[in-house]
């Protein structure tokens, strides 16, 4: 049903990001450097994150805006005196907004620029490892016949620092779910936004536990290079966090903290 | 009500969506791409339930399953049969228990098997009173095919697809390390090797002192010292196995184009091309001056050998990614989703169907003949 969306990812999302991933390793491989497809790897997830910084840079104010507008005195007064009256409290928080020039839903950019990424390099990766012979056999497809190179860089060295990039964890591999699990917990408690509203607050806390549970849970069944390319990611999304809004709510001292906004706290 | 659906809201609701599509892109369980074998009117066929069957080939009527308990996994190794013993290898995903079988003809049942350390997408092939393979673990082997001790191994630079060829007391056997390797079958020392400069995942094809093989896109002629002849480039990777016959070679490329290339010249023989509408990885076979062949385009077509002429083409439930074989004027096929075909090798009209998952036959035989 979906097939006339093939031809769109392809050509737009899936056959650049492969022969991007591609081309960097064969030019890392022409030098015999080891383990060139986990650094082609990290090097890709850094470009990702250079491009899509502009995407990042203005959600980031939007939350910082947020931030800043939940901590207010006006906001908190409002808590208090629609406490029992949710619809009430609802209109008059949406004027806060509006007069404040705030987006609620301007921070959510950062929260899903990364998927149709991931899907784009999961697809790369498991396409140029060639685990499965139809992957390889499909990988003909996308390489861009106007660089010969990639195809005769066909098939890529999947040994990374002892790891098989290919392969699932096993062995002192399963670190690598642990850190994408970590790493992902740690950038989703800098992110969070402190909630006045108590149900928010709990979304908040559902969400600290179950995403870096999820994700740590599917990394798991996927190939290591992916969980590469989602721990780098992670890392650089936590360097710019903290160079835009310093640790957020990560140094509260709770592991899962509801982040309900109280004046004064947090940086300014 | 808006300002409940928070930033975390929509993280839920793209961590879910995500989940739908990575188990829907690019994670489907390898299937397999075994072809058949037809011996004294028995068809040997894998089935996308890991396991080897034995049809009768009239009706399709099932001899027997092995094993009956469990899954081999996914059978991309086409059987070799010979002297009632089948020779299969095995790619399990789930297990990781990956194995070469050799099962008796007759009855199904295991006489030995032999576990390489690797997947095996390889083809078995028999000679010397020795199994010839390769596996994912990078290395060659050659097994006594009577009780499955090793002989010999050598170990490559990369996985091991291609099925090797074995002629007399030479082994041919191309590795995805781009080069074609060469041994003394029987002891496995090795001769010489050829770098295709690109993955070897097709069967040479040892004719007439002369030996065929591809590299990514290009088809080499060797002599049998391994010296090259002539080199011809295809327009696209080159999966399909070449077939030689009348001093032509034919093979197919992954973009849909089928060649008919000159042996002792390396030029085109046809004034075009045959071009199938997808890829073509399925081995070309060859009888009575026709061509055979299977493409993604989900046809099997036949091919008029001198003039690349199509004589017929019969659309199937799937792609085609197995070579036919041609047994007493019928073409036995499995299609990608494991329906196997036996169809009149003159026009293509569909003599049963068979769904090897189920073990029903398939009634009336999909597809129509243009």
């Amino acid at each position: 049903m979906l097939d006339f969306l093939a031809p769109v990812w392809n050509t737009f999302i899936f056959n650049p990001m492969v022969n991007v991933l591609m081309w960097i390793y064969t030019i890392l491989n022409q030098f015999a450097i080891p383990g060139a497809f986990g650094i082609a790897i990290i090097l890709f997830t850094i470009l990702v994150r250079i491009i899509t910084l502009p995407f990042y840079a203005q959600s980031q104010n939007a939350m910082k805006k947020q931030q800043a507008l939940m901590k207010s005195k006006e906001w908190l007064e409002i808590q208090k005196k629609y406490a029992k009256d949710r619809e009430k409290l609802a209109q008059e928080q949406m004027k806060m907004y509006q007069a404040a020039g705030v987006n609620p839903l301007g921070g959510c950019l950062p929260a899903l620029i990364p998927w149709p990424i991931m899907i784009g390099l999961y697809q790369s990766i498991t396409q140029a490892m060639g685990a499965q012979p139809e992957q390889l056999m499909e990988l003909a497809k996308h390489l861009y016949a106007f660089l010969p190179q990639l195809a005769a860089a066909v098939p890529v060295n999947s040994s990374f620092l002892g790891l098989n990039l290919a392969g699932t964890p096993d062995g002192w591999g399963y670190i690598i779910p642990a850190l994408v699990l970590a790493t992902t917990w740690i950038q989703q408690k800098m992110m969070t936004v402190p909630q006045a509203d108590p149900q928010a607050a709990q979304m908040n806390q559902s969400m600290q536990l179950m995403m870096p549970l999820f994700i740590g849970y599917i990394s798991l069944s996927f190939p290591i290079g992916l969980s590469l390319y989602w721990i780098v990611f992670n890392v650089i999304g936590i360097i710019q966090q903290y160079l835009n809004s310093g640790w957020g709510t990560l140094l509260d001292g709770t592991p899962f903290a509801p982040a309900k906004a109280t004046a004064g706290k947090g940086k300014k | 009500m808006a300002l409940k659906i928070t930033r975390s809201a929509v993280t839920l609701f793209a961590m879910l969506a995500t989940a739908f599509l990575l188990m829907g892109c690019g994670a489907a369980p390898a299937t397999g791409w075994a072809s058949a074998r037809v011996v004294d009117q028995i068809v040997y066929v894998a089935s996308p339930t890991g396991r080897m069957m034995a049809l009768n080939a009239a009706d399709g009527s099932v001899k027997w399953q092995f094993p009956t308990d469990k899954s081999l996994g996914s059978l991309y190794s086409t059987p070799a049969v010979v002297e009632g013993v089948v020779y299969v290898g095995s790619f399990d995903q789930i297990s990781h228990q990956h194995r070469l079988y050799a099962i008796d003809a007759t009855n199904g049942t295991k006489k030995w098997e032999f576990e390489p350390g690797g997947p095996i997408i390889s083809s078995p092939a028999v000679g010397n009173g020795l199994v010839y393979f390769g596996s994912n673990n990078k290395k060659i082997y050659a097994l006594d095919a009577a009780t499955g001790a090793k002989k010999w191994e050598f170990e490559t630079q990369a996985e091991v697809w291609a099925d090797p060829t074995v002629v007399g007391d030479t082994l041919y056997a191309p590795s995805l390390d781009h080069k074609l390797y060469v041994f003394d079958a029987i002891t496995g020392a090795k001769k010489w090797s050829f770098d295709a400069s690109g993955i070897i995942v097709t069967k040479p094809a040892v004719v007439d002192h002369r030996v065929y093989i591809a590299g990514l896109a290009k088809l080499y002629a060797l002599d049998t010292q391994g010296n090259k002849q002539w080199e011809f480039q295809a327009s696209n990777w080159i999966w399909s196995s070449p077939a030689v016959a009348n001093n032509v070679v034919y093979f197919g490329a992954l973009d849909g184009t089928v060649y008919a290339v000159d042996t002792q010249t390396g030029k085109l023989k046809w004034d075009q091309p045959f071009k199938a509408g997808d890829a073509v990885r399925s081995p070309i076979v060859i009888e009575n001056n026709t061509l055979y062949f299977g493409s993604d385009d989900t046809h099997i077509y036949a091919v008029d050998a001198a003039t690349g002429q199509k004589k017929w083409a019969r659309s199937t439930s799937s792609r085609v990614l197995a070579a036919p074989t041609l047994a007493n004027g019928i073409i036995y096929v499995p299609a990608h989703d494991h329906i196997l075909y036996a169809l009149d090798a003159s026009n293509g009209q569909g003599k049963w169907a068979m769904d090897t998952s189920s073990g029903k036959p398939v009634t009336p035989v999909p597809g129509v003949v243009k």
